[in-house]
């Protein structure tokens, strides 16, 4: 097993037949008024697989597992073949965390990246297949958006933003920096609230025979706007981690690069030093402590650059001269050779 | 052959004497027999270094250049001080810390063919291998003649500006006197400087060789002032630096 290539494919085989089994169990209870919608926890999997290993092993992981679902079922999925392509393309969107540096997550930007990433694999993929469904007309396009698409987008969406956080800090893909503690602290809460809130409503009225197609869109309809809060709350939270964060990033910034030695270049800190708060005291003092620093540094360069100056000077000659021009001195230069004790002694 | 060694800085207060008694107990741990000298007869002190107080001493060096003794009378084995069993010994000969004395020799002042008589004869009482003289700062009579007698100088500097002119004249005057072995010893470097440009730089400046270059810090002062470094922080860097230089002598 010390070959990485056949422990990771050990790894996707593992979460394929996990994703199936999922699924299979899964697709036994529809979402109220759906045909087809399922609570899907699972779709972590083919997501997580895809920021972890790549985009490859998420579409595969999601395409592969969706497909083996269905044979478990007793289901061909040939003719349903849209449905594992939007759960191989949910791995894969996920997968591109990479290319945008949010493999690993450090920085606010980095949880925006992955944040915005999750939304998009549980939208578009579905959005996609759902449509492939009206176009096959097995379903008419009102019934497809608000009794497919969005329960499975809601679902899923509600899923991967709960439970991805905790997959990326077990993993050690989320780092808890200032920005990213903050961010997550603000928002993470606030969304587990608002998304349980809403599947509280679903699960008291699931397995209500009557339950009328008017009441069901608007049970999609109310996740939806759970959905578009949270969204709204992701930009919010954002914008004042930025503000409350980023004055420490450049202070930071600045002290990385006076350890370093570098004076030249380094943030101004100017904004900061008008804040009445702790940060604009802790900026002034850095700012005041930085000026000592580099004069101190400067004076030593200055005295150890004095060196070559220094001693060529004709105030030395001077000196020289007036002692070694001294009666004592040619004395005892005339000496020096008796008195000093030889090799040969 | 013995040889003696000058230890000389420019200004007081550059850390002569404590290079001086740390060498002497460096070579001596080696196995040597060594003289240490106090000939900065208008500031006297490295006594101090070896725990000793004046009361200590029947006979000074003041008392060998007023005729009252022999020179080796007025050495005192210190080697005991030293924290480990050696082969070699260690001889002080200290000079007065009284302030009459001090003023007499200032006014009278003292036969130097006295001095340089008794320095052999002590070489050859004690058989040195090493006379150190601890020499007085500036260069008046008494320091020229150590350095006319000298094998090796040692000069101490601090990297500031008013030594990097004085060293420049005491190692024209030892060239002038033609002191075979010249070493430097740049004393108190604060921390913020390399030691490597340091020394290239010195080197470069006086074309000699640097002994040792021994870093400024608060913990060195006060280690420093009461007793031997060398013998109480074996494993220093700036042992280490005093034994590469002890070796090369």
């Amino acid at each position: 097993m010390s070959n990485p290539g056949r422990r990771n494919t050990v790894y996707l085989l593992a979460a394929v037949l996990w994703y199936a089994l999922a699924n299979y169990l899964s697709g036994r209870h529809f979402l109220p008024g759906c045909s087809f919608a399922e609570l899907r926890p699972q779709v972590c999997l083919p997501i997580f697989m895809g920021i972890y290993f790549g985009p490859l092993f998420g579409f595969v992981t999601g395409a592969l597992g969706d497909s083996l679902g269905y044979l478990m079922a007793g289901t061909n999925p040939l003719p349903i073949w849209h449905w594992a392509l939007a759960n191989g393309l949910m791995g894969g969107i996920a997968g591109l965390a990479r290319y945008f540096h949010a493999r690993r997550v450090t920085t606010l930007k980095g949880m925006q990246t992955v944040y915005l990433l999750l939304l998009l694999s549980t939208s578009l993929p579905f959005l996609f297949s759902s449509g492939v469904e009206v176009l096959l007309g097995h379903v008419p396009p009102g019934k497809g958006f608000s009794f497919l698409f969005l329960p499975i987008f809601i679902t899923d969406a509600m899923f991967a933003i709960i439970l991805m956080p905790l997959c990326m800090l077990a993993a050690r893909l989320l780092v808890m920096t200032i920005p990213t503690g903050i961010f997550l602290m603000t928002t993470y809460l606030t969304s587990v609230v608002v998304l349980c809130t809403f599947a509280g409503s679903m699960i008291t009225v699931w397995g209500r025979q009557a339950l009328s197609a008017i009441a069901a869109r608007d049970l999609y309809m109310l996740g939806m706007m759970a959905l578009l809060v949270i969204i709204v709350g992701f930009a919010v939270a954002a914008y004042f981690v930025r503000r409350i964060t980023h004055p420490i990033l450049e202070l930071t910034a600045a002290a990385d690069s006076i350890a370093q030695g570098q004076y030249e270049g380094i943030p101004q800190l100017n904004d900061l030093k008008e804040r009445s708060d702790e940060l604009g005291r802790l900026a002034s003092a850095f700012k005041v402590m930085l000026s000592m620093v580099r004069k101190r540094e400067e004076t030593l360069k200055a005295e150890v650059r004095q060196l070559h100056i220094e001693i060529d000077s004709a105030h030395q000659k001077q000196e020289v001269s007036k002692i070694v021009g001294s009666d004592y001195f040619k004395a005892l230069k005339s000496r020096a050779d008796q008195l000093r004790i030889k090799e040969h002694e | 052959m013995a040889k003696i060694i000058s230890v000389h800085s420019f200004r007081g207060g550059t850390g002569k004497s404590n290079t001086t008694a740390n060498l002497a107990a460096l070579l001596t741990m080696d196995g040597r027999r060594v003289g240490i000298v106090d000939a900065d007869i208008q500031s006297p002190g490295i006594h101090v270094l070896f725990q000793k107080r004046e009361g200590d001493f029947k006979f000074l060096l003041n008392d060998f250049l007023w005729d009252r003794c022999e020179l080796v009378q007025a050495a005192y084995d210190v080697t005991s001080v030293l924290p480990e069993k050696t082969n070699g010994a260690l001889y002080l000969m200290p000079s007065s810390v009284n302030a009459a004395d001090i003023a007499r020799i200032l006014n009278e002042g003292y036969d130097m063919n006295r001095l340089s008589d008794g320095f052999r004869k002590v070489i050859a009482d004690l058989r040195l291998d090493y006379l150190i003289i601890d020499t007085h700062p500036g260069l008046n009579e008494e320091t020229l003649l150590s350095l006319a007698l000298s094998n090796i100088l040692i000069v101490v500097l601090r990297p500031d500006y008013q030594d990097y002119e004085g060293t420049g004249i005491t190692v024209e005057v030892a060239r002038e006197l033609e002191v075979p072995g010249i070493f430097l010893v740049v004393n108190k470097m604060p921390s913020s400087l390399s030691e490597a440009d340091v020394r290239a730089r010195v080197e470069e400046a006086y074309r000699l060789p640097v002994g040792a270059v021994i870093p400024h810090s608060d913990d060195i002062m006060v280690l420093a002032s009461r007793d031997l470094f060398v013998c109480r922080n074996p494993d220093h860097p700036v042992t280490r630096q005093y034994r590469s230089l002890a070796s090369r002598l």
